[in-house]
């Protein structure tokens, strides 16, 4: 097929996430150093939040530990690297791999448990995995490991990981919009919605979960790895599980469920601190108070407030009306 | 005579205190369309539900197709060809029409994790044949042209229509329908029984409907069995069951 | 281990277990009636504490009146948040609900932070005077008895209103199905307002027991949240009583395992013996079974 026709296929929405993508690719590599380095660890938070938004978001599931599969990643590749002298790509991949499993095992209680429960649950996994590596000498204690990437992060003063960080993160978007268009994406979003009626129709709950959980794993490690290859060092405190809080936020500010909402919500979490850091001591309250208004007012995330500034400019009124039925006259249910 | 698709025999249930059903006897033969009437509290969608697996009923005997279903899953129904809808609709209330119905399609379509990741060829010919197969079955509820709207924007009326949409695209054998009338106007109502006994003649399957309503089993349903506080109190044809004086006692005060 | 060893990690557990206890009662309050998991319960507490041992404590006012009035501010910034980020915007499903909570405790934290971030820690005085008092060869410490009393004194406060009460028997009908609740003629905003108040009272008085334990700095209660959730988790959130036995529970393993085995391998410990209970019992130790409607 040419590469003509091969374009033409691509849907419409499709296209303007790429070309988007594009623009942004070109803008990093044209970019200041420090620039690009705020972009890098934005394609990667947002690697990091659609993985995320894949249980939280179309699975509901309440995942507070998924910084935990962070850590993996990136300690996971510092070991790899420090210990076993593995290339960084390998590294990273094996790390991937690891947190996998990991997320499967994290995934079972997530069978039994629900909200409250499994938040808690989730949540102390993240505490533990991080006092583990605090206490554990092999991985650097408190101080952390670092890194022997220097090479890697001079190439093209930093626009290869740029690059990298930025085709993964498309690709984590490939995965995501996989999901969500798929026999798998319905199905967790009918679990959601009512387990006993997913069940009824054929629907493996355990299964899917455990799945759900295995793919934002992988997607977290994948980005923890990269967060490490990036900064070059893996300390303990950058995977607290205030990080799991962080993830969190990034989704269910961007947009729970949605798409883009996790690169979304990722771009608000890196940009803000990073736009008010000369305001010092206040940064973390503007912050704060951005996070609650959005929160409070979109419950739909920022991309559902796009969507409604759109539609406002495009003439129609807040939401499109509902269809009614012709005949008016009701039975009680 | 052979022997009937869906036997019940002496099913009794409770939970904790409250007797739910008391020695409940439910026979429904190939083909026909059974009624499951009774008051309010009477017990018909627990009944629903222990056929479904959801519960376990402490004694009785529940067969279907000959064989015993009470050591069946509730996850193994679709493929014993059994599907059913919900008193409360049990939709997803942000996803499209067509996403809802594609549900009903999941234990019916082959699928794999990696396939649908990877979006090769042999994962996306299953999906478009799916599709097609759902879009299909919305004709009959004429939601063709709603197939993308997300169910949350639909009127109720046309909600139930896509549960039933989704209940009846695997083409199942036995269909189990909870209370399909309530909410709905007359108009939609009688448009509710064509479609049913539409569908019921492309498909053959068995039907068994819990409602209230005794007027929509006229002309529809071959027998009707009428259960009041967890007991069976008479079975026959709708006329026959309209009449019964029983059946009128425990109605009382319930005008159809 | 002797005994008088176990019997002061046993006082130190019960202690702690009666902050987790009474932390996690706030919290299965909110959650019970307003389906909010509140993030920010501990923060407001450590909030009227900077307010009470920096500013209050100064006015020429008797000691008590001044922790009323600390109580009181943060009962009354529970209640403005409750209505102001939760009522006013009834937008959100619960999830959403509950990220505005985490919303709300990063920016009570980060105003903490810029008002006193800069020279913690400060020490508060304690409520209690120091020393001990022998029991039989066992000393006890006057702010451990003090602490269990007003711990255990509010417990009791709080089980009166529940059972004697007509606002706790309407609280406890809230909890347990607002729905049918509010059929039944409760107000359910106005129960949800009062829920909301006593869970800052309960938090401040809690925040204002520990700061002169610990050090008073912005992240005093930050190692209680969790533990309050976990406690509310252990006990079943559908019982109360049941999160106070959680609670204190939870003190007394945390206590013991961080004697018994390592003071570094207590939260994993923890976490071990909440899977665990978890694992037989989801629904928490003490919850009535809540089949899921279909």
């Amino acid at each position: 097929m040419s590469t003509g026709k091969l374009l033409a296929k691509i849907p419409t929405r499709v296209r303007w996430v790429l070309m988007a993508f594009g623009l942004l690719l070109m803008a990093g590599m044209l970019s200041g150093d420090y620039p690009r380095y705020v972009l890098t660890l934005w394609m990667i938070y947002s690697l990091s939040a659609i993985g995320l938004n894949i249980v939280l978001g179309f699975g509901k599931i309440y995942s507070l530990g998924h910084g935990g599969f962070m850590l993996v990643g990136a300690y996971g590749t510092a070991v790899a690297l420090n210990h076993f002298h593995w290339p960084a790509s390998v590294a990273v991949a094996a790390a991937g791999v690891l947190a996998t499993l990991v997320g499967i095992l994290i995934g079972l209680p997530a069978i039994r448990l629900k909200h409250f429960s499994l938040a808690i649950v989730t949540f102390a996994f993240g505490i533990t995995l991080f006092q583990l590596v605090k206490s554990t000498p092999y991985t650097g204690g408190p101080q952390g490991m670092f890194l022997d990437v220097n090479q890697l992060q001079a190439i093209w003063k930093g626009r290869l990981l740029w690059l990298v960080a930025l085709l993964l993160c498309l690709t984590g978007l490939g995965i995501s919009y996989s999901v969500m268009i798929s026999r798998t994406g319905r199905a967790l979003r009918m679990i959601a919605a009512n387990e006993t009626v997913a069940r009824s129709f054929g629907i493996g709950v355990t299964f899917h979960k455990l799945a759900a959980f295995g793919l934002a794993a992988m997607l977290g490690a994948v980005s923890g790895g990269m967060h490490a290859l990036i900064t070059g060092v893996v300390a303990p405190e950058t995977f607290s599980p205030d990080l799991s809080i962080l993830i969190f936020a990034a989704v269910m500010i961007g947009g729970q469920g949605r798409l883009l909402g996790p690169v979304l919500g990722a771009a608000f979490v890196v940009a803000i601190p990073e736009l008010t850091q000369g305001a010092r001591a206040l940064s973390l309250m503007i912050y704060a108070v951005l996070f609650l208004t959005v929160v409070t007012l979109f419950p739909k995330g920022l991309l559902g407030m796009i969507e409604a500034g759109v539609r406002r400019v495009a003439g129609e009124t807040t939401a499109p009306p509902k269809t009614v039925a012709a005949d008016n006259t009701r039975e009680a249910p | 005579m052979s022997s009937p698709l869906l036997n019940l025999q002496d099913i009794s249930m409770h939970f904790g205190g409250v007797i739910a059903l008391d020695g409940v006897n439910l026979s429904v033969d190939q083909g026909h369309i059974h009624g499951l009437i009774g008051p309010n509290g009477a017990g018909k969608t627990t009944l629903l539900n222990v056929i479904c697996r959801i519960v376990a009923p402490q004694s009785g005997t529940l067969n279907y197709r000959s064989q015993d279903l009470l050591s069946a899953r509730t996850d193994q129904l679709p493929s014993l060809g059994i599907s059913r809808t919900f008193q409360n609709l049990a939709l997803i209330d942000d996803a499209s029409v067509l996403d809802n119905v594609l549900i009903g399609l999941h234990a019916h379509r082959p699928g794999g994790l990696i396939d649908e990741l990877v979006m090769i060829r042999r994962g996306r010919h299953h999906e478009r044949e799916a599709r097609e197969v759902a879009m299909a079955a919305l004709e009959p509820v004429g939601l063709v042209p709603h197939a993308q709207t997300p169910t949350s924007r639909l009127s109720y009326g046309q909600r139930k229509m896509v549960e039933l949409a989704r209940a009846w695209v695997g083409q199942p054998r036995l269909l189990l329908l909870d209370e399909p009338t309530a909410g709905l106007n007359s108009n939609e109502i009688a448009h509710l029984r064509d479609t049913i006994l539409r569908v019921r003649k492309s498909i053959g399957m068995t039907i068994l409907v819990i409602t209230h309503h005794v007027e929509f089993l006229v002309g529809m349903a071959d027998e009707v069995t009428v259960l009041d506080l967890g007991k069976t109190i008479a079975t026959g044809t709708p006329d026959n069951v309209r009449q019964d004086p029983r059946v009128i006692e425990a109605y009382i005060g319930t005008a159809t | 281990m002797n005994f008088d060893l176990a019997l002061a990690t046993a006082v130190a557990g019960i202690v702690s277990g009666a902050y987790y206890s009474l932390l996690g009662l706030a919290i299965a309050l909110i959650y019970r009636t307003t389906a909010v998991a509140n993030f920010a319960q501990g923060e407001l507490g450590t909030l009227s504490t900077f307010l009470l041992v920096l500013y209050i404590s100064r006015l020429p006012m008797p000691p008590l009146l001044q922790l009323i009035l600390a109580i009181a501010i943060a009962a009354g910034i529970s209640s403005l948040a409750y209505i102001t980020l939760l009522r006013a915007q009834r937008g959100g499903d619960a999830l959403n609900l509950t990220v505005r909570t985490l919303a709300l405790y990063t920016l009570v934290h980060s105003v903490t932070l810029y008002f006193w971030g800069a020279n913690e820690p400060y020490t508060a005085k304690g409520l209690f005077s120091a020393g001990n008092v022998d029991i039989a060869g066992f000393k006890l410490a006057y702010d451990q008895m003090g602490t269990l009393a007003i711990a255990g004194s509010l417990g009791l406060g709080l089980f009166i209103l529940f059972r004697f009460t007509r606002v706790g028997l309407a609280m406890r009908s809230v909890a347990m199905n607002a729905e049918v609740a509010s059929l039944l003629g409760i107000d359910v905003n106005r129960i949800a307002l009062v829920v909301w108040l006593i869970a800052g009272a309960i938090g401040a008085l809690v925040a204002m027991l520990i700061a002169p334990v610990s050090f008073l700095g912005t992240d005093l209660m930050q190692p209680y949240i969790l533990k309050a959730f976990t406690a509310a988790v252990l006990g079943g959130l559908t019982s109360f009583p049941g999160v106070v036995v959680g609670g204190l529970l939870l003190g007394l393993i945390e206590s013991f395992g961080s004697t018994w085995i390592s003071i570094h391998l207590r939260e994993p410990f923890t976490f071990v013996i909440l899977l665990l209970v978890l694992l037989f019992r989801p629904a928490g130790l003490f919850a009535r079974d809540h089949a899921g409607r279909v």
